[in-house]
């Protein structure tokens, strides 16, 4: 305990000495970022310890590795990444993203609800602040005040459940409201793919990798244990609402990080479904598939992290080597900057839970734990884990489809404009901190088994021996490709050509002629476009010899379109209807109080 | 029997597909020459044309990075990987483990990604086009599989694939405990068909690029590289067929050498069923495909229903 508070120590003074620093922005991004690198160290040694020495396997720990791993990837990507994007507020945005992590990692020490309420506060406004970061651009300001108005609405719900504690389970529905607005459940998520692109590629990774992660922790900590029957049913469905609604919105985006923030709320809809998984086997008494669910959500959630945290730091490296997120715009980066592309490539498959990867292991637990509720489970349970599972792997195809997506638009074929074809790569200590993700979600593949081996769980036996094979087949596998690779070196003699692509005998093959990423995706977004707010934009060619035309489709979120603002104008005209009360008469807002005091007065006397 | 001599009969098997598979893809092309009145091929064409590539030069376009060099290669690792897990001509693979189905069809989805992104990487409008209509397909029918699965896994007990294609006892009496599995054959089928880019969802001879999906992804191969996708996709054709003969061979032929050689025949079997599809239709509409796909998920959500139905799931 006490390392961690020498920990968090250095990280909100490093933060606080950045501030200081003022204008010298060498100096604070210094401060700043060599203070999160240290006390991130300090932070993932003593986690690390702990599990080791004390056999402390409590749960809180998967929600610190993400905080402290991506806190010090963000260490070494920041000052790059603001030199040219603003390194003048270096003080400012160290100063908020120490605090952010600090509040973050505080949050998953304690018990208490006040304390647990006031650090999840400074963690929402911080955060705030480092969304704000691009501050003149109206959109940036627009996505934060949305961003802050869902902190709030979040806080409000949760100051709600923490007032009326366990006086009704179903008081429980508040804090689902409340942590599920950090989470980003579907209709509550809008702030997510405004926020996401709006930050600082940093910020992002440890919002989307770290920080709505914690609305799980919240739920785990102050849930009641006598949770009401359809609690799990409700977050199952949120689940998988979620995660088919995230993967079909991301399919349709064509910003980069926006389409990665909706992956974010797929990848919650998945934890969502392991842990109502793992809620329905608690109730239904089978420990195997609790055990097993509840390790794949774990698992998901810190392969999330990493896989996600990398991702947007690569999303980052490319706005900085081409100066845009519009993938229409962008191709053939792989060549300009092959070592972000080759990652990129690698943890998006990892992201869609493709093996040899990481993120195959925690998709194959909840997998699992899903045929064990069609195997074991009563009729009901069943017919629930049965729609996940369809659920689960319409929602892993869609994955693989919306990367190829992002990997085919950024890295791959032709650059389609002139910056993307001037694309450099990014400065060697940003590139670190994305092979130090990589590096550690491979790693992690490698340790779970072992992980699971100290477990005390009477089922953590069963897992280590899964999750010990998949590992192994991944690695076998693996080499396996690279011995066939190197045989074909070895052994086909013919030679080898470099030619110009094939284009069906046109003369000239070029970049416009390539498939764009929203083409890619269009037949999928044609097929789900009855779920989605598709605005086309057509201007078809005119006349004989037809020369200019457009097309331009933007997809805006249903939830918003169809829920908040159908809502805000429903208020808005209930609003108009009572303005005749707003009379700007004093003794009629006295007259209104008195009638509203009365009207209190008259339910309590009728509670009594 | 001991361990041992399980292992040399699963490696010789084992041999024996690998060798066999092109020979699968000859029969559907001899049936359709058959139909369409022909004399057609040999069936051992595809060997000659493998052979002959082999010999070639490799053909890279200029767009392109370490992907496209590597996917063909890697997606038939990938696919042998895959192969290893399945139980070759009803002998039990020594890898099998409990959850190797899962492990099982998503390795084939990392060798499906693979070419998505090798075809991406070569920037010509045909492979993009064809990439968008295989993630497309390929996705709704992954949808399927998984329901197939969810059945096959409450009848069997298990969710391995060594259980779920041994135990499904086509021996059982009642005529009513064989409908699921008949259903859940008839889905499979349509998937097999999507998978492996067959009529009505592809059609492999088409001469126009439009209309392509897995040729136009290949476009830009020679050589040797187009030799190992010519092998992947034989060797993923007599993969998913002999998944759906042991889906419908009967449980006691199970682990005998009458097993083995009956599930080599099969996958015969459904390579001239294939080819008779092939003869009689013409391939779909890309617009009416996703509905194909959607039926094929009803048929197994039915066939999971009236299984949970006998079996005494539903109270």
């Amino acid at each position: 305990m006490f390392i961690y508070v020498i920990g968090l120590a250095v990280m909100l003074g490093g933060g606080t000495l950045s501030l200081l620093c003022g204008k010298k922005s060498k100096a604070a991004s210094l401060s700043g970022s060599i203070s999160l690198a240290v006390s991130s160290a300090v932070l993932l040694t003593a986690i690390v310890l702990d599990f080791l020495l004390h056999q402390n396997s409590g749960m809180e720990k998967v929600f610190q590795i993400p905080i402290a791993v991506l806190g010090l990837a963000a260490a070494f990507f920041s000052p790059g990444y603001l030199a040219g994007h603003g390194e003048k507020r270096s003080s400012y945005y160290f100063f908020f993203l120490n605090l952010t992590l600090t509040a973050m990692f505080t949050l998953t020490l304690l018990k208490n609800p006040f304390l647990f309420l006031f650090s999840w506060e400074i963690m929402g406004l911080a955060s705030a602040a480092l969304v704000m970061f691009d501050m003149h651009s109206a959109k940036t300001q627009k996505a934060a005040f949305l961003y802050f108005v869902a902190c709030h609405a979040g806080a409000a719900f949760l100051i709600a459940f923490f007032l009326f504690p366990y006086q009704s389970i179903h008081f429980a529905l508040l804090a689902l409201i409340g942590f599920g607005l950090k989470i980003g459940f579907p209709i509550l998520h809008v702030w997510l793919p405004e926020a996401h692109p709006a930050a600082p590629a940093p910020v992002s990774a440890i919002m989307s990798g770290a920080m709505i992660e914690l609305g799980f922790l919240g739920l785990f900590v102050f849930m009641p244990n006598n949770l009401p029957g359809y609690f799990a049913i409700l977050l199952l469905f949120l689940g998988l609402l979620g995660a088919l609604w995230g993967i079909i919105a991301a399919l349709a985006q064509n910003n980069l990080k926006r389409l990665l923030a909706y992956s974010s709320m797929e990848n919650m809809g998945i934890c969502s479904i392991a842990f109502a998984l793992a809620l329905l086997a608690g109730q239904a008494d089978l420990p195997m598939m609790r055990f097993m669910a509840l390790s794949g959500a774990f698992l998901h959630i810190i392969n999330h992290a990493f896989l996600k945290g990398g991702l947007f730091l690569g999303a980052g490296a490319v706005l900085k080597s081409c100066g845009t997120l519009e993938m229409d715009k962008m191709g053939g980066l792989m060549k300009k900057a092959p070592h972000t592309g080759t990652l990129f490539t690698l943890n998006a498959a990892g992201l869609s839970g493709l093996p040899p990867f990481n993120g195959f292991i925690s998709e194959f637990l909840i997998y699992y734990a899903a045929f064990q509720g069609v195997l074991y489970g009563s009729g009901f349970l069943k017919a629930l884990s049965t729609t996940s599972l369809i659920v689960l792997a319409l929602t892993g195809g869609l994955a693989a489809a919306a990367m190829a997506k992002t990997i085919g638009g950024v890295f791959l074929g032709e650059p389609r404009t002139k910056e993307a074809a001037e694309a450099k790569e990014v400065t060697n200590v940003m590139k670190g901190s994305m092979y130090f993700l990589f590096i550690l979600s491979l790693v992690t593949t490698g340790l779970i088994p072992f992980v699971f081996r100290m477990l005390s769980n009477p089922f953590a036996e069963n897992l280590y021996r899964i999750t010990l094979r998949l590992a192994l087949f991944s690695l076998l596998t693996t080499l396996f490709i690279f011995v066939l690779l190197l045989l074909q070196n070895l052994f086909c003699k013919g030679g080898k050509r470099v030619s110009p692509t094939w284009d069906c005998g046109y003369a000239r093959p070029d970049a416009r002629m390539q498939y764009t990423p929203t083409a890619f995706t269009q037949p999928l977004v044609t097929l789900f476009a009855p779920v989605l707010k598709v605005v086309k934009h057509l201007v078809p060619p005119s006349g004989i010899f037809g020369k200019s035309a457009s097309y331009e489709e933007k997809v805006k979120d249903p939830g918003m379109e169809y829920f908040w603002l159908a809502l805000s104008s429903v208020c808005r005209k209930i609003a108009d209807k009572i303005h005749f009360l707003q009379s700007g008469n004093l003794h009629i807002y006295i007259f209104i109080v008195l009638l509203f005091l009365a009207g209190m007065l008259f339910f309590a006397m009728l509670k009594k | 029997m001991c361990k041992n001599m399980d292992w040399i009969f699963f490696a010789l098997s084992t041999a024996a597909s690998l060798l066999l598979a092109p020979l699968s893809i000859g029969f559907i092309n001899k049936t359709k020459a058959f139909f369409a009145g022909r004399k057609g091929v040999s069936i051992f064409q595809l060997y000659f044309d493998i052979f002959k590539l082999l010999k070639k030069e490799h053909i890279y376009s200029s767009s392109s990075t370490w992907i496209l060099r590597a996917a063909p290669l890697a997606s038939l690792g990938l696919l042998f990987g895959a192969f290893l897990f399945l139980p070759q001509g009803s002998f039990v693979s020594p890898l099998a483990f409990t959850g190797d189905v899962i492990f099982f069809f998503y390795l084939l989805g990392t060798s499906r990604f693979l070419t998505v992104l090798a075809a991406l990487e070569t920037g010509s409008s045909f492979e993009g086009m064809g990439a968008s209509r295989e993630v497309q397909f390929s996705a709704l029918a992954e949808g399927t599989l998984f329901a197939i699965l969810a059945c096959l896994v409450f009848r069997c007990g298990e969710p391995a694939l060594t259980a779920v294609l041994s135990k499904n006892c086509l021996q059982i009496q009642s005529l009513a405990f064989l409908a699921p599995i008949l259903l859940v054959a008839g889905a499979f089928f349509l998937v097999l068909l999507c998978e492996n880019c067959r009529v009505p969802f592809d059609d492999p001879e088409t001469h126009l690029e439009l209309t392509m999906i897995h040729e136009a992804m290949v476009l830009d191969y020679g050589g040797p590289d187009l030799a190992a996708i010519f092998y992947g996709a034989a060797l993923k054709f007599y993969l998913f067929a002999s998944f759906f003969v042991m889906l419908l061979m009967p449980g006691e032929f199970y682990g005998t050498w009458q097993g083995a050689v009956l599930s080599v025949a099969g996958v015969f079997f459904v390579s001239i069923l294939t080819g008779i599809v092939e003869s009689c239709m013409a391939r779909s509409r890309f617009l009416k495909l996703p509905q194909l796909l959607t039926s094929s998920a009803v048929l197994a959500v039915i066939a999971i229903i009236l299984q949970y139905f006998f079996q005494g799931g539903i109270e």
